[in-house]
């Protein structure tokens, strides 16, 4: 929900905006991707099919529009980041941290509850469109 | 002469009397007479294992305890309960409502009331034991079988009723305890099957309760009510359209975040007591994942596997769905 919900607040440049909208998620958490799967059948990005990829460690050879990393495969956050300056991927990871280390948006939990933390230059660098709105709903900003 | 006749009328009048009470006397002792062959064989009837014999013997019984020279007689009475118990026995015996048993209880009382010699007495209490202990079986039936609370629980009632009619002192904790946890065990499978079905959630929630608040460390009740609180949590994350703003999210995560604390407190003291008790653990690693607590969530996860148990990333009943991410 959160990763269907950050859609609306960035802007894809035109290139992503071609073909399906691509949801990549590094790592193994079969409830997640199958919750993926079932959103992509029920819901567009713009005019955009959601198409979701998976693999257990990071692959530099999959293009998407967000990568998603989960707990355990951080660790190349900071590669991801720089592969892919400038071609419009939203990184989001779940670690502590995660917004310093190359992440557009990180998870974290505040009051037991999933917040997020944002870098708003890391989305800029990514080459994406930013929304000045969404900082408001960040629980932290990291510039 | 007229003295002479007058005493000739008085002794006629005194011979007169005295047949018509020697009449009454036989008519009376006839009576009686007829009364106590009927009750003999009623009880006759009452051994027979003849075609129609026990109904026979319940018409014959019934005619004992109507009338006013034997309505008084304990042993009709409990004769009567004796012969009803038999019809019972062939048709209402799962009856939650039964003319035979209320007869049998009704004769029962009765024949308790006229104060009987000690083997009555026994043989009356034996036979309302019984009677209650037959509730306490339909209640469970009731409740396994029909999956009807409602009836079961009047069942139970009655069930402790009859035996307090028998030993008023009686201690019902430990049943109480037992049935209880039958119902919230029961009812609360059912809720986590269908998380809609509100009234199988409450009546489960009322039974734990129950149970708990006899005894607070009963394991089964604790688990229970924690599971029932993790999948209403479940269902609310499950019940968020994906087109659910943030705010949406933020409010159905803070309800979340209070049922999933509930269902900690229940689950926890069961870890307390036991730390291997493997639907504690496992339901811990789940409750701490769903409160985005990281650390105890693997520290329970590591513990579960020692123990043996095999966690999974797919959804399951008591798994929560990752739809927030």
């Amino acid at each position: 929900m959160f990763l269907y919900n950050y859609t609306r607040y960035f802007e894809w440049p035109d290139k992503k905006k071609e073909d399906n909208f691509i949801i990549y998620v590094v790592g193994k958490n079969e409830n997640l991707i199958m919750e993926l799967k079932n959103l992509a059948t029920k819901k567009k990005v713009g005019n955009q099919e959601i198409e979701i990829k998976n693999s257990a460690t990071f692959d530099p050879g999959i293009t998407s529009n967000i990568i998603y990393f989960t707990p355990e495969t951080a660790k190349p956050l900071g590669e991801a980041a720089s592969k892919n300056k400038g071609k419009g991927t939203l990184i989001v990871s779940e670690i502590s941290g995660g917004c310093k280390s190359g992440a557009s948006i990180n998870f974290i939990a505040i009051d037991n509850k999933l917040k997020f933390e944002y870098n708003k230059n890391a989305a800029v660098k990514a080459g994406l469109k930013t929304n000045e709105d969404f900082k408001a709903l960040a629980a932290v900003n990291v510039d | 002469m007229l003295i002479n006749i007058n005493l000739i009328k008085m002794g006629n009048l005194r011979h007169i009397s005295k047949n018509l009470l020697l009449c009454i006397l036989v008519l009376v002792s006839s009576g009686i007479l007829a009364q106590e062959a009927r009750l003999s064989r009623a009880q006759q009837l009452l051994k027979s294992k003849a075609p129609g014999a026990i109904e026979a013997a319940a018409s014959a019984i019934d005619s004992v305890i109507i009338d006013p020279q034997t309505k008084n007689d304990f042993v009709a009475w409990t004769t009567r309960a004796f012969v009803y118990f038999e019809l019972y026995k062939t048709s209402d015996r799962f009856k939650l409502n039964s003319g035979f048993r209320d007869t049998i209880i009704k004769s029962i009382l009765t024949s308790n009331r006229l104060q009987p010699d000690s083997g009555y007495l026994v043989q009356n209490n034996r036979l309302m034991i019984n009677l209650s202990k037959s509730y306490f079986n339909l209640s469970k039936t009731l409740l396994q079988d029909s999956v009807n609370e409602a009836r079961s629980s009047i069942a139970y009632g009655r069930y402790k009723s009859l035996y307090l009619l028998v030993e008023p002192k009686m201690d019902f904790t430990a049943d109480d305890i037992k049935y209880y946890t039958a119902v919230g065990s029961q009812y609360s499978a059912i809720f986590i099957k269908d998380n809609n079905d509100v009234k199988a959630q409450e009546i489960a929630k009322v039974a734990l309760l129950k149970v708990l608040e006899l005894q607070p460390d009963n394991t089964s009740a604790n688990i229970n009510m924690g599971l029932m609180y993790y999948n209403q949590a479940v269902n609310l994350s499950k019940s968020l359209d994906y087109g659910a703003d943030f705010s949406q999210i933020d409010i159905v995560q803070e309800n979340m975040v209070k049922l999933a604390k509930q269902a900690e407190q229940f689950i926890h003291k069961v870890y307390t007591n036991d730390n291997k008790n493997l639907k504690a653990v496992e339901a811990l690693y789940y409750i701490y994942r769903m409160l985005n607590e990281t650390v105890k969530s693997d520290d329970f996860k590591k513990k579960g596997e020692e123990l043996g148990i095999k966690f999974s990333d797919q959804p399951a009943d008591k798994q929560p769905a990752d739809k927030e991410k």
